[in-house]
């Protein structure tokens, strides 16, 4: 079986985690956070894949993030932070596995 | 959130939507162009946002390599409001001169009101405290409330607490008045007790002093009931303060008399004068008068606070002195008003037991009597001289 490649960036986080840094100081970190299924604020966003009224996908570094909901609304993008609001029925994470 | 919408009014903000070509690409070469926006949302195939006024010109930049097609919806907020009039120099100028009056008028005295007085007159406060400087239109700063409310205290005889509040372009004088003390004889000075009134002794309490009398006594007027003067176990003498509470049985008498002619002034049609006060400018609306008047002052209120406008209404006053003859309905309403008044001065603190009121009709007069009898404390402290 060949051996699994890791990133630099995965290999950090690695060795971050087993010095017990604060995950925030660690690169690739994302910050996901809901109110309820209305509104959700998420950080360390590095690009928007794909945008609808029923459908985000964020690029979070190591992972790709997908939001499915109805009326989804970009409240607020500024440097790595998103603000978005509407009804949101999914989240997928996918980390290309 | 209101904070941030009021920064973004202040600061301005473009609506904009945004067609065809690669939406995500444009909202991230926007990100990486340091450009913020908010509201982003689908409405059919357009994209609408809103971006900050410096971020709708970096936009331009990032909208050719996405394909994308912008548009501007609107412009909102204090520069572009403020842009819109940056010909008018006049209305600048205008909103300037505004500022600077209302920043001079606000520091200046243009209410001024008395709170707190029962029986001191507020024309007789005012007047004192416009002697120390507090009138319309002074300035705040030229004003020491402290010592201002200092010697208005010791001009006004009756004031107990006297305090000037300036809140704002608002004098409030705030004071309490003194309430006079009965003059009463101290315990320390001899006093005996006599009867104030003919009667007889029903309840005899003393307290202090040498009794002279009994219940069941009767007594007249002057009688004495408690004596100062009491004799020590040595045959020798001391005078005290004497206290008693006497009450005895008495006769109540007395009427309320009205003449049935009687002079009165009938108040001729008054004419109404105005007079409108804008700060300390008074505008007369129509002829004045030098005559009597009664005036009346109605001043404009807003949220419970006085403002610097007020209406004055004069009412001349103008009485013909004429000989009135009353019928004998109003000759008896008028003994009777005036038989309550002589009721409530000589009776109030007795218990009456019995009553017969009768009323006198004249050609002259009427009059209301009373002969009763009732329950009185007829104690009356007198000093020993």
């Amino acid at each position: 079986m060949p051996k699994q490649k890791i990133s630099f960036s995965a290999k950090v986080r690695l060795a971050g985690e087993a010095l017990d840094v604060p995950a925030r100081a660690l690169p690739g970190f994302c910050h996901i956070e809901l109110m309820q299924n209305r509104q959700a604020v998420i950080e360390g966003v590095k690009g928007v894949l794909g945008y609808s009224e029923d459908e985000i996908k964020l690029n979070m570094s190591d992972l790709v993030v997908t939001f499915r909901g109805q009326g989804l609304t970009i409240s607020g993008y500024q440097q790595e932070a998103l603000t978005m609001s509407g009804t949101i029925f999914q989240l997928t994470m996918d980390n290309g596995q | 959130m209101l904070f941030i919408k009021l920064m973004r009014w202040l600061r301005g903000y473009v609506c904009f939507s945004a067609s065809d070509g690669f939406p995500e690409r444009f909202l991230n070469l926007c990100n990486q162009a340091g450009i913020a926006m908010w509201d982003v949302a689908w409405r059919g195939c357009n994209m609408h946002g809103i971006t900050d006024r410096h971020g709708f010109v970096a936009m331009q930049q990032c909208a050719p390599p996405a394909g994308i097609t912008l548009k501007v919806r609107g412009k909102r907020g204090l520069p572009f409001a403020v842009h819109a009039y940056r010909k008018r120099t006049g209305l600048l100028a205008g909103v300037a001169v505004c500022l600077i009056t209302l920043a001079v008028l606000s520091s200046m005295i243009w209410t001024i009101e008395v709170q707190g007085n029962e029986t001191i007159a507020t024309e007789e406060i005012l007047q004192v405290l416009h002697e120390q400087g507090l009138r319309l239109g002074v300035r705040r700063n030229s004003l020491d409330p402290r010592s201002m409310a200092e010697t208005a205290q010791q001009a006004l005889p009756g004031v107990g607490w006297l305090t000037v509040n300036l809140r704002g372009s608002s004098a409030v004088i705030e004071l309490r008045e003194e309430h006079s003390v009965q003059p009463w004889l101290t315990t320390d000075q001899p006093q005996h007790i006599i009867a104030a009134k003919a009667g007889q002794i029903r309840i005899f309490e003393l307290y202090q002093g040498q009794a002279e009398i009994m219940v069941g006594d009767a007594v007249y007027a002057g009688a004495l009931l408690a004596n100062a003067r009491m004799q020590n176990r040595d045959e020798t003498f001391r005078y005290v303060a004497a206290d008693a509470y006497v009450v005895a049985r008495t006769v109540v008498t007395g009427h309320g008399e009205a003449p049935r002619s009687r002079m009165v002034h009938r108040l001729a049609p008054s004419r109404t004068r105005y007079r409108l006060q804008v700060l300390n400018f008074t505008i007369p609306l129509g002829r004045q008068t030098q005559s009597a008047t009664i005036d009346t002052t109605f001043h404009l209120e807003l949220a419970g606070r006085i403002m610097p406008l007020a209406l004055h209404r004069h009412s001349e006053i103008t009485a013909q002195p004429q000989q009135r003859i009353l019928t004998d309905r109003q000759l008896q309403l008028s003994a009777a008003a005036e038989f309550f008044n002589w009721a409530y001065t000589h009776t109030r603190a007795a218990q009456m037991l019995e009553q017969d009121i009768t009323v006198e009709l004249t050609q002259d007069y009427a009059r209301v009597v009373l002969h009763g009898a009732a329950y009185e404390n007829i104690g009356f402290a007198v000093a020993v001289e």
